[in-house]
């Protein structure tokens, strides 16, 4: 225990430090760099905070390793010398403690502030992330019910458009959904555009469903949900907030840099006269994925 | 199988019926192209998977090749169509359909008799 939360304590100090190393260099680096590569540096930060510095110990490796050495040590200094004394005094031998003797004195220590902060720790954690998944999957749910598949040649023509300029391998599923108000990709493994209910131009619907697409070749879900295990582990720890805000950030700048990049002069036009249109009209448009909403903002019916 | 088919689903399992239940997916888009319809590739794919999913057809590996066998026939597509129809529009009250069939010489009264006796042969 005592090690377990030594570890995880000088992860949580690393994992800011070098949080907070790459953000300060962010003014340097930010004409240098590729959106992309702003986004995916991230990734080293989550797993410098997820996991330990010597790659072949695990955690639970050093845990057993370490609290086994802890206790013994402090247990023989003792011992032995009575013991000796014993054999040398009777014939009667003293029975050398045994390692499981000492762990059975250890595991007795009563309030060790260590064990305490352990649990403390563990029950958040353990609380917070089942809370997240199950927030998740209710609001899966709720959206299955509601979806109605499209059949509508043109828009799925659109549609496989799209995956073609991305080189997008697998089915792509696509429907409308009287439940919600903006567009949204949902799935990990079976990706499914879903579209609030009224009619949108080829152009609007070429966006969408670009803007959505990217998200799904970035494997923006599981990424979101690293960083949410990271948030989650480390709970106490106010910067991994900021972690997760600028990751989000970063997410959809590397998401409309690939918009540009894949669109031809002529339709990149069109798809600034798009976004101009979208804040004109105060459209109600934001992209999400099933994890931001979970995370920016609880669904209605919760 | 009570499940609904879109259009375009419904002119794919047209294409697979024609050739006698069972078809590889190049047939489909050539058949596609003659009737000029402009589906693409992942559309068709979608389409495809959507009915295998409704359990209207399954698909068979032949080498490298995907075969697409339907698991309805056109007859039993219809006789369900027709149920619901009738159901729906008519209440089940198949007179009332027969009625509107002859009142408004869909069915003419030739027609009728041509069925009647060709049923009255069948039951012999």
């Amino acid at each position: 225990m005592n090690e377990f939360m030594k570890v995880l304590l000088s992860l949580s100090v690393s994992g800011t430090l070098l949080l907070l190393l790459i953000l300060g260099l962010k003014p340097l680096y930010k004409t240098k760099f590729s959106k992309r590569w702003q986004y995916y540096i991230w990734i080293i930060v989550a797993l410098r905070f997820l996991l330990p510095f010597t790659p072949h110990t695990t955690i639970v490796g050093s845990l057993f390793e370490k609290s086994d050495t802890t206790v013994i040590t402090s247990e023989i200094p003792t011992n032995p010398n009575i013991s000796v004394l014993a054999n040398t005094n009777n014939n009667e031998t003293e029975p050398i403690p045994t390692s499981r003797d000492i762990t059975a004195v250890a595991m007795r220590e009563p309030f060790n502030i260590y064990v305490c902060l352990f649990f403390i720790w563990s029950t958040l954690a353990l609380v917070l992330f089942v809370r997240k998944i199950t927030i998740y999957q209710s609001f899966i749910q709720y959206i299955k019910t509601g979806n109605a598949e499209i059949s509508d040649i043109k828009l799925l023509n659109l549609l496989s458009d799209c995956e073609e300029k991305l080189s997008i391998k697998t089915r792509v599923e696509l429907s409308y959904n009287p439940l919600i108000s903006s567009p949204m990709m949902i799935g990990f493994f079976r990706p499914r555009i879903v579209l609030p209910v009224g009619n949108m131009e080829d152009k609007e619907l070429s966006y969408i469903f670009v803007h959505e697409l990217i998200h799904y070749k970035q494997r923006d879900m599981f990424y979101k949900w690293l960083i949410q295990i990271v948030v989650c582990a480390h709970w106490f720890n106010p910067f991994v907030y900021l972690l997760e805000k600028e990751v989000n950030k970063s997410c959809e700048l590397s998401c409309d840099e690939k918009i540009i990049s894949v669109l031809d002069d002529k339709t990149k036009r069109e798809y600034g006269d798009t976004l101009i249109s979208f804040m004109r009209s105060n459209n109600l448009y934001k992209s999400s994925l099933a994890s931001v909403t979970l995370v920016e903002e609880e669904p209605a019916f919760m | 199988m009570a499940q609904q088919i879109s259009e375009s689903e419904l002119v794919l399992m047209k294409i697979i019926w024609k050739n006698g239940g069972a078809t590889l997916y190049s047939f489909i888009m050539e058949e596609l192209e003659k009737d000029k319809n402009e589906w693409k590739n992942n559309t068709v794919l979608t389409l495809l998977s959507r009915l295998g999913e409704k359990k209207f057809l399954k698909v068979k590996k032949i080498g490298r090749k995907n075969e697409y066998v339907a698991m309805v026939t056109e007859g039993e597509y219809q006789t369900l169509q027709t149920q619901s129809f009738l159901d729906k529009v008519y209440g089940g009250n198949v007179k009332n359909l027969v009625s509107t069939l002859l009142r408004q010489d869909i069915l003419s009264a030739d027609e009728l008799k041509e069925i009647e006796i060709f049923w009255r042969k069948e039951n012999e």
